[in-house]
């Protein structure tokens, strides 16, 4: 296990740096927190890969997280993970979120984010629809919290969200940002309610590609999306549990539309 | 506020902080618990990933099998229960993985799913998409 050289420490939260890291700007923290159709960690996973995103931190909890580690090429690393180059500050998370880790994670993360002078938080996420069996081109849609995150979501060639509730892990960071006046913007694309969505993975990091100034391949993502599918049964599996705790269903209510 | 209304008050109070520990109860046990059914055997079966949604007519169940080979699909009703089935196109192998290390190796999906009651898997009807395959079920 890398031995942190600095951490950010929280409420029962830790945040590790093994390595000294500039980001260039504008500089964007890309959050990959399981949620509907996995697109966060699933497109986060593939943003580290294709763009060679290097391991710079994790995330750690003694109060929320499991006591956990996750293996890989035979070194222990935390599983919740911090990679970055150029302007693009990654977190990629391979354990689903208890409902009671979601508000300290979201404190943690938009504080750091603020010391580290990023200016843009971005949340990857799936939107559950429940016909998503007969779509062929998959819709993306952004949510942004202040004026230069609109701006940013102009870019993104891509819907505004107008209407809705928004339930999970990214609706308490977005609260949590708009209170500390922090730059968040969501990215969201039609996706399977409970299974794992490689597809709709691809089409917001297509998305995020026109903002970050970088081209992201997304072709092996499409090509491996059935093995990608059979990988994270078990993650999709917990993370349902886990937003079903979170009142997840909420997000199919139709919201009061007059004030 | 009457002494009615206040006695209600304090009644309804302490039936939610009763409902709120059963739940974090339960909620503590499913995660000490639920997690640790894993979702394959060491026997080369997968359990895929389904959901379920009550119509007012019909269930509708969808299975996730990816990298399946559909032309073995089986889904069949035996008694109360839905066994669905089905071969993978190429066996998925893990050489040191997981609590097993050892060479591991999957080739069919499977799982056993209780039916409720009213379903009438007689004239159920089956479809696939892109390795999604759901099947509906009738309720009588």
């Amino acid at each position: 296990m890398k031995r942190p050289i600095y951490t950010e420490s929280y409420d029962g939260l830790a945040i590790h740096e093994y390595k000294e890291y500039e980001l260039e700007k504008p500089s964007f923290l890309v959050l990959g927190l399981p949620d509907t159709g996995l697109v966060g960690p699933i497109a986060t996973s593939h943003l580290v890969r294709t763009l060679g995103l290097e391991e710079i931190g994790g995330i750690d909890s003694d109060r929320f997280f499991p006591p956990m580690i996750v293996v890989h090429k035979g070194e222990p690393r935390l599983p919740v993970r911090l990679f970055a180059k150029n302007n693009v500050l990654a977190m990629v998370s391979e354990t689903a979120m208890s409902p009671s880790a979601i508000y300290p994670l979201s404190y943690a993360l938009v504080d750091y984010a603020s010391k580290r002078g990023i200016d843009y938080i971005v949340s990857l996420l799936g939107m559950a629809v429940p016909n998503r069996l007969e779509l062929k081109k998959l819709r993306v849609y952004w949510i942004a919290n202040t004026d230069k995150a609109v701006e940013l979501g102009g870019k993104l060639e891509a819907e505004r969200f107008v209407e809705g509730f928004l339930v999970g892990p990214y609706a308490a960071i977005l609260k949590e940002a708009s209170r500390r006046r922090v730059n968040n913007i969501i990215i969201l694309s039609e996706s399977f309610p409970d299974f794992p969505d490689p597809e709709a993975a691809a089409q917001v990091l297509q998305a995020l590609s026109k903002i970050i100034g970088a081209e992201i391949n997304v072709k092996a993502l499409l090509d491996e999306a059935e093995l990608i599918r059979i990988k994270t049964r078990e993650l999709m599996k917990n993370t349902r549990k886990a937003l079903a705790q979170m009142q997840k269903g909420y997000e199919q209510q139709i919201p009061l539309m007059y004030t | 506020m009457s002494l009615i209304d206040e006695i209600r008050r304090r009644i309804r109070k302490e039936f939610e902080r009763m409902e709120k520990e059963i739940e974090d109860m339960f909620s503590e046990a499913e995660r000490v618990f639920g997690h640790e059914e894993p979702m394959w055997d060491a026997s080369g079966k997968l359990e895929p990933l389904y959901s379920i949604y009550k119509a007012p007519e019909a269930y509708v169940l969808r299975f996730d099998l990816a990298g399946a080979d559909l032309g073995t699909l089986q889904v069949e009703a035996r008694g109360d229960k839905l066994v669905v089935s089905c071969k993978l196109q190429t066996s998925i192998k893990f050489e040191k993985w997981g609590t097993i290390q050892r060479h591991v190796s999957f080739s069919e999906y499977r799982k056993v799913i209780p039916l409720p009651p009213d379903a009438d898997p007689a004239n159920m009807k089956i479809r696939t998409h892109d390795k999604i395959v759901e099947v509906i079920i009738p309720r009588r």
